[in-house]
């Protein structure tokens, strides 16, 4: 078309030929623009999902509670997803056991309710695939009816409980297929705002995605309490070893001693009978009496010292519980006649599986200390009970003073005294022997003053006795 | 006692925590005063009537109105979620205030409007400010200002905001006191010493040039340049697009000139259908568009809304210096709200108007589905508009 043509086109129709070419612009505009909005609009939803992913995976590496794994998990969803509430199951055997449920404000009164209230477990096989839909159709679903009438039981026995108009069912499969738990999401309401989504089927892989971080983060989660367990389980060994490596050294050196004590010692009682029979005279004999009692005295700290030193594993076998505790009143009362002891125990008390020597030992240790601590003539009561079907319960009771606070936790360590004659040996051997019978040994206040001292022996003997 | 208010929200999703946790939070700046109103607007994600019990378990026996909105606008921002509510209370000595219900607006709204206008007058209180909530789905909104104007024997200042349902264009609801209604027009009138101000303003472009409305009934617009008034607006919109969302997406929508333009809000105000009638490919437009109207097409310019909002505020506050308002109502279309500024409204659009007052102003606002608001002294019904209204106390002096 020359210059002279375009000339001669009238102005309206170049005007009207002009809109039209703008016209075409804008459609073409505005259909790019709703394209880029609809782009930038999937663009960050993608990018919340993996920020959720990535938040999730760092929020949650460490956690060691499968029901906390769970949680953090309902409220990543909660973040992207317009949902109400959430439970979450994990799969015992066939069963899977309610352990977490989670709600947003004004969703659930209690949101961040402990596990082991949340009712009965749902058994069958979990769930494979994920369902979205009205709760109506879920439940028409044979193998979902279970679980989300659990879950309705759940969230209905809140004060605030509606049904669901709306529920998501996750399966929690690592990558193998097994299946590790189940969560369930649940809305309330139809209503959802033009800014707020519920999953779509584009959002089945990001679903899947996170449903196996989930379920690889709840194996992890056990494990890790697996290990802290085991650590703790290691740390305590430890303790036991430095324990049991201390006791050895003291128990060699007690041997070293009693052993080079003992010989001396049997030379001073032979001097002394024969010094008996060659000096008279009431001074002469008064002083070989004081040579006799202390070496009878230091005989004593060396039996104690032995028993301490040569530990033999117990003798179980069943015994009668009382004629023990009457043996070592006898034993006392041989070198304290004035002693008065009662024993207390129920008609009907069962044989007890123990090592009836190292048993005596231990009550006339706490008895001796019950009998000094209370005074002469006052009474000490031996007080057998049933704590259950499983163990008995041996309290000696005194009226002394009782055991100061500070030194409670030390007082059944070898060594540890706070009298002037004694060896600090008698607590720890009962202690010993307490632990060989797989049983413990307490101190506490008596009401109206005074101590007990109260040894828990289990009726079968320690557990690897028991154990096949 | 001097004249305040005070606006709590609460994006509690029980219905009743929810009015209860807002109705607390507008009551504690009153100091114990009874409020003579309380404004309420909540999205349809709650139980509407537990809502207002909610809210009534802490005003009392104080006049209840509002509607359901597409989302609140507090100093908190823009929260446009199934579940929020915003409520205002407003106590004063010298200010009163009355509450109306009038329904069958969606049916009738020219009677309907005169029959408000009976109960203000009944009511017996010469009102300086009447604000209007109808329904946001059907009705005729200007039929009803009209009748409202021509029935009212004094002149008075009427905006207002049209209900919504989070986008749904399903249903939408108006309160007045514990009653939950629909398909009407619930009100509050001011009167007293109170003086008001207000600015109106929109961000749209003009496109292309004018068209003329070939057919139009009962709402509905069912022709543009003798095509079908979808096909009109599908041209504009991406392949496959059958829904209004789509319109919304592509921030498309009809100008049509104002009687009496003014510099700051120019020559046209925006028109946008709420519903549909695809098989019939007629718009409803709640500004009851007629045969014969002028209309072009127009765009939003996400830009010339903030700049104009944010200017229109600076004005409305430069007005009264050295004055606090006793509130400040903003009645904001949802077409400026996510849909314009994802989530980002609060940060482009309410923080920076809600500078030019302050932080501490107690701000009350929604997303509705239309705006009322007088333009060159003319009340007009808009669409992709915000209605900015300012109330201060008449004791204190104005401008």
């Amino acid at each position: 078309m020359g210059e002279h043509d375009r000339d001669a086109i009238p102005a309206p129709e170049a005007l009207l030929r002009l809109n039209r070419a703008l016209d075409e612009q804008v459609k073409n505009l505005v259909k790019t623009e709703q394209r880029l909005f609809v782009s930038q609009r999937d663009l960050a939803r993608q990018n919340a999902r993996l920020d959720a992913l990535n938040r999730f995976a760092i929020d949650a590496a460490s956690v060691a509670d499968p029901a906390e794994v769970l949680a953090r998990a309902a409220d990543v969803l909660f973040s992207i997803f317009a949902f109400d509430q959430a439970a979450g199951f994990l799969t015992v055997g066939e069963l899977l056991v309610p352990v977490m449920t989670r709600a947003v404000a004004g969703r659930g009164r209690r949101p961040d309710r402990p596990s082991g209230d949340l009712g009965d477990a749902v058994w069958g096989a979990p769930p494979r695939e994920l369902a979205l839909g009205p709760l109506g159709e879920l439940l028409e679903r044979a193998a979902l009816e279970g679980l989300l009438t659990c879950t309705e039981r759940i969230f209905g026995s809140e004060s605030s409980g509606a049904p669901a108009a709306l529920a998501m069912v996750v399966p929690l499969q690592r990558p193998g297929g097994e299946s590790v738990g189940v969560m369930v999401l649940r809305r309330l309401t139809t209503a959802i705002s033009f800014h707020e989504e519920l999953p779509t089927a584009k959002d089945e892989d990001f679903l899947g995605i996170l449903a196996r971080l989930v379920a690889a983060t709840v194996t992890n989660a056990r494990l890790l309490h697996d290990l802290q367990v085991s650590y703790e389980r290691l740390a305590q060994a430890q303790r036991d070893l430095v324990d049991r490596e201390r006791l050895a050294a003291l128990g060699e050196f007690a041997a070293i001693v009693a052993h080079e004590v003992r010989n001396p010692l049997g030379v001073i009682f032979n001097a002394r009978a024969m010094l008996r029979r060659l000096v008279h005279g009431e001074e002469a004999t008064r002083l070989l009496e004081i040579v006799g009692e202390e070496s009878e005295r230091l005989d004593r700290i060396v039996v104690d010292l032995i028993d301490f030193a040569r530990p033999h594993p117990p003798r179980l076998r069943p015994e009668h519980l009382v004629r023990i505790l009457e043996s070592a009143v006898e034993a006392v009362r041989a070198s304290v006649p004035s002693v008065a002891v009662q024993i207390i125990a129920p008609p009907e008390l069962p044989d007890v599986w123990a090592d009836a020597r190292m048993l005596r030992q231990a009550v006339l240790n706490l008895l001796v200390n019950a009998t000094q601590a209370s005074g002469e003539g006052v009474e000490v009561v031996v007080r057998v009970t049933m704590n259950d079907e499983a163990s008995v319960r041996i309290a000696v009771e005194d009226r002394g003073l009782g055991v100061p606070e500070a030194i409670a936790g030390r007082i059944f360590e070898p060594f540890f005294t706070t009298k002037a004659t004694g060896t600090g040996l008698g607590l720890s051997v009962v202690k010993r022997v307490a632990d060989a019978h797989g049983g413990d040994v307490e101190v506490s206040s008596r009401e109206g003053g005074g101590s007990i001292f109260a040894m828990r022996l289990p009726l079968g003997g320690p557990p690897s006795r028991a154990d096949p | 006692m001097q004249s305040q208010a005070g606006v709590g929200r609460s994006r509690n999703r029980d219905s009743v925590d929810a009015g209860r946790e807002a109705a607390r939070e507008a009551l504690a700046p009153l100091g114990g005063q009874a409020p003579i109103a309380v404004l309420v607007f909540g999205t349809v994600g709650h139980d509407q009537a537990a809502l207002l019990r909610g809210v009534a378990d802490i005003v009392g026996s104080a006049p209840v109105v509002g509607c359901s909105a597409e989302g609140v606008i507090t100093q908190h921002g823009s929260e446009e979620a199934s579940h929020a509510v915003a409520v205002s209370a407003i106590a004063a000595d010298a200010i009163a205030a009355r509450t109306f219900f009038s329904p069958g607006f969606s049916e009738d709204a020219t009677a309907c409007g005169r029959a408000l206008v009976d109960q203000i007058v009944r009511s017996g209180l010469v009102g300086r400010l009447l604000v209007l909530f109808p329904d946001g789905v059907f009705g005729n909104c200007t039929e009803l200002v009209r009748s409202i104007e021509a029935a009212m024997p004094y002149p008075i200042l009427i905006v207002g905001g049209t209900a919504g349902d989070l986008l749904t264009f399903d249903k939408t609801f108006q309160y007045h006191g514990l009653e939950v209604r629909s398909g009407g027009v619930s009100a509050l009138l001011l009167g007293g010493d109170l003086v008001t101000d207000l600015e109106v303003t929109h961000g749209c472009d003009l496109v292309g040039i004018e068209r003329v409305v070939t057919r139009a009934d009962g709402g509905f617009v069912r022709e543009i340049d003798e095509r079908s008034a979808w096909s009109f607006f599908t041209d504009y919109l991406a392949d496959d697009a059958d829904t209004l969302e789509a319109l919304h997406i592509a921030h498309l929508l009809l100008a049509e000139r104002v009687p009496r333009p003014t510099p700051e809000f120019g020559d046209f105000t925006v028109r946008v259908p709420v519903q549909l009638d695809a098989a019939a490919g007629a718009l409803y437009f709640a500004a009851g568009i007629e045969s014969g109207t002028r209309v072009q097409l127009a765009r939003r310019n996400p830009e010339k809304v903030c700049e104009r909002a944010v200017a229109a505020a600076r004005r409305l506050s430069e007005r009264h210096p050295g004055q606090r308002p006793i509130l400040v109502l903003d009645l904001d279309c949802a077409g400026r709200g996510a849909l314009l500024f994802g989530t980002e409204t609060s940060a482009r659009l309410c923080e920076p108007a809600q500078r030019a007052f302050g932080k501490d102003v107690p701000w009350i606002g929604l997303h509705t589905y239309g705006e009322i608001g007088p333009v060159g002294g003319r009340t007009l019904f808009h669409n992709y508009t915000a209605v900015l209204c300012a109330l201060y106390d008449g004791n204190a002096g104005s401008a």
